[in-house]
């Protein structure tokens, strides 16, 4: 065993774990939850046996391993940024209709005195 | 009931234009009772301002952006029974007199919507480089929805009630103008163009849209466009 497998296979089996405790924990639904375990075994699996990725690279097309995960990894993190943007955009929703409804809500009558030729049509609600 | 000013409000999104909204305010109520400021989240004395100027102001907490504050508006003043909804800017760039005529307009051209235009004619000192962006929107705006507006991006609108009710501005940030223009090709609304003269101050093109930002709002609008 390399040195790079002994620290990372057991931090890998943690992450597991650590999943599985959210899982058990109803933080993460099951089936996002067991995406990220199956990322994880992967990332253990490829790590255990390298030459399983070198195969499974060379199946793909790519010449080494070391550039299917690269790719991967980029692949995933854009997704990942894409998926991010939507939800803020989808929480910048939300939050703007709490604020309008309070806005709405809180709004004061103008002051009677205030120079005016006409009637004041303002709202009459506290 | 078009000639009647009690059911027109004006709302004049604001946000950290202390220094500027007290006259704009002052001059809209010599002419309209209803004058609804929406603070948007300011840091200043904005809202201070603009109520001892005679605004009803609604405010914000935190700020959410132009197209948000217009909105804001346009249900605060059809949940107040406003028969035509105005929207005017803050910072002085708007002229009160060119409401009456956006208010002519829905009536003597049988529109539901009325905006501003200052492309219509030379008197609106427009800087050359601004007047290259606009224009260049606007086409951007007829190829995208075939509505031709010779100024698409115009603060200044009369709404009929039924067009207010139905208008929906769901980008909180400054594309909402092009999202107008897609919601008055989906709801049909007829439109009608008027010439206004635009006053371009130190002020307004210091506080204005940078012409740089033209990118990020047409980011803003095409993200719209593709993810609903």
């Amino acid at each position: 065993m390399t040195t790079f497998q002994i620290v990372t296979l057991p931090l890998l089996a943690l992450m597991v774990l650590a999943t599985a405790i959210q899982i058990a924990r109803r933080r993460l639904t099951p089936r996002f939850g067991m995406a990220w375990i199956a990322l994880w075994v992967a990332a253990a699996v490829s790590i255990a046996d390298p030459d399983l990725l070198v195969r499974v690279a060379h199946f793909l097309g790519i010449g080494r391993g070391a550039d299917l995960v690269l790719y991967l990894s980029v692949i995933f993190t854009f997704a990942a940024f894409f998926l991010t943007y939507l939800r803020f955009r989808k929480l910048d929703e939300q939050l703007t209709k709490i604020v309008r409804h309070l806005a709405i809500k809180e709004s004061v009558a103008p002051p009677t005195s205030a120079a005016s030729t006409g009637e004041i049509a303002g709202p009459t609600h506290k | 009931m078009l000639q009647s000013r009690e059911g027109v409000y004006i709302v004049v999104p604001a946000y950290n234009e202390a220094s500027a909204v007290h006259d704009v305010v002052s001059d809209l109520r010599s002419e309209f009772s209803n004058v609804v400021v929406v603070d948007d989240g300011s840091d200043d004395a904005t809202a201070a301002e603009a109520r001892r100027a005679g605004a009803i102001v609604i405010q914000h907490i935190v700020n959410r952006g132009q197209g948000a504050a217009l909105q804001t508006g346009i249900d605060y003043s059809v949940q107040r029974g406003a028969e035509i909804v105005v929207t005017f800017d803050a910072d002085g760039q708007h002229r009160v007199e060119d409401v009456d005529r956006l208010i002519d307009a829905l009536r003597d051209r049988d529109a539901d919507i009325a905006i501003g235009s200052r492309f219509l004619d030379l008197r609106s000192n427009v800087p050359a480089l601004r007047r290259l962006m606009l224009r260049i929107a606007a086409r951007f705006m007829l190829i995208a929805t075939g509505v031709a507006l010779t100024d698409a991006h115009n603060g200044l609108r009369a709404l009929r009630r039924q067009a207010a009710e139905q208008i929906h501005l769901t980008i909180d940030g400054m594309a909402h103008a092009s999202e107008i223009v897609d919601q008055i090709r989906r709801l049909r609304l007829r439109v009608a163009e008027v010439p206004v003269v635009i006053h371009y101050s130190e002020y307004s093109l210091r506080k204005g849209q940078s012409n740089l930002a033209a990118i990020r709002i047409a980011f803003d609008y095409l993200m719209k466009r593709i993810f609903r």
